[in-house]
């Protein structure tokens, strides 16, 4: 049981690991020149890729997105193939990592909002759209975890 | 003198109102985290859901107690707008009471949309008992933590703080009054050196009034008195010194 426990830490890093190389393979097949890759401690610690601005907004959006993509693709392929191997704390693990790639707070989908907006970070956040994206990743919440719904069914 | 007192409370109300981060974390966030914890861990678990929603609403009250409260009343002390105050054609303290009965209206709007959504989304049922507990229950903690917040705000109220010292210490009291308490978990029950601290926490006769559990009433009034004796304290050592 303590050995399993691990791998949900386990889990985490490799799946942030992938997530940057999403960001790193979307930037290199879109022609985008990657400035830095390296790892934030503010807001949150957190490993980036960081690239110099395109004016064609869809590589910029692409790039944003190809982490969580990435992580989404992984998810699914386990959740069809192997049931996540029946191990509850892998699974654990994508649903946190998961939950903090969607967050409405400080993830890449407020970073390709404010890139969208051309606005401040803060500048969206308590807006109708932001609700809705409270919304919707509460109910992703309840969705992973709730024994009522996917945890339920795998385990 | 009616007429300015529901004049004030009608300002400070829409003022808050249109703070858009301190209505998310007022109205919006308890409502998220009932509905969340309500739905992973009430779900075939009734006992769970009347626990966790009297644990939010102990958290919604020490928010307003600790945040909405003493930081203002502090920040017109220290940053000289009571002087301003003092010119203006009404007494100061129907400001004052405008500023405390509309975060006292803020928290029953909470409360209730917190109660509606319990009725709606898992059945609870609002029996007027129940309802008279968490009345009850509020009162008694917008005393003990406004004072309390009160106290912690004037602490520093001659440091010209930043924004990170400014809430730094309040935020530190408000940690320890959550999650050192039974709100989310009874975790007195976890070991018995959490069970000596969390009884000595003002957080816990909160709750319990709440939930209809037996109070221990010593720790209620001994931060209570605490509370106002520091604030007092602080009061006075300011406003004769500065």
């Amino acid at each position: 049981m303590e050995l399993e426990l691990l791998l949900l830490p386990l889990t985490m890093v490799v799946l942030l690991c992938i997530h940057e190389s999403g960001h790193l393979g979307a930037a290199k097949l879109l022609g985008l020149r990657v400035t830095h890759v390296g790892f934030l401690a503010k807001p949150i610690p957190h490993p980036y890729v960081a690239i110099r601005w395109s004016p064609v907004r869809w590589k910029v959006l692409v790039f944003f997105f190809a982490g969580v993509g990435l992580t989404l693709l992984q998810f699914g392929l386990l959740l069809l193939t192997t049931h996540f191997f029946h191990q509850p704390f892998i699974y654990f693990g994508f649903c946190v990592q998961l939950v903090l790639e969607t967050n409405p707070f400080y993830s890449d989908f407020t970073l390709a909002k404010q890139f969208v907006g051309g606005k401040g970070r803060t500048s969206h956040e308590y807006s109708l759209q932001w609700y809705a994206h409270v919304l919707l990743w509460l109910l992703l919440i309840i969705g992973l975890f709730g024994r009522q719904y996917l945890y339920g069914y795998l385990f | 003198m009616i007429r300015t007192l529901r004049l004030s409370i009608y300002y400070q109300l829409l003022m808050s109102l249109r703070m858009k981060q301190a209505l998310f974390f007022t109205l919006v966030f308890p409502i998220f985290l009932f509905v969340l914890f309500g739905n992973l861990w009430g779900q075939g678990n009734p006992e769970y859901v009347p626990f966790v929603l009297t644990g939010i609403l102990g958290m919604s009250v020490a928010t307003e107690g600790i945040f909405a409260i003493g930081p203002a009343l502090k920040d017109y002390y220290s940053s000289g707008v009571l002087r301003y105050f003092k010119k203006l054609p009404f007494n100061i303290l129907v400001h004052f009471f405008g500023l405390i009965a509309s975060q006292l209206l803020m928290l029953l709007m909470a409360t209730a949309l917190l109660l509606l959504t319990a009725a709606l989304l898992f059945g609870l049922s609002l029996t007027p008992l129940f309802l008279a507990r968490v009345v009850l229950g509020l009162a008694a903690g917008i005393v003990v933590f406004g004072f309390i917040g009160l106290s912690v705000a004037f602490l520093n109220v001659k440091k010209s703080a930043g924004p990170a010292q400014k809430g730094g210490l309040g935020n530190l009291v408000y940690y320890l009054l959550v999650f050192m308490s039974d709100a989310f978990y009874p975790i007195g029950e976890m070991n018995p050196v959490l069970a000596h601290i969390t009884r000595w926490s003002p957080m816990n006769p909160v709750l319990n009034l709440m939930r209809g559990e037996p109070v221990a009433w010593a720790p209620l009034v001994v931060w209570t008195v605490l509370g106002i004796g520091l604030f007092v304290y602080q009061f006075r050592r300011f406003t004769s010194t500065r």
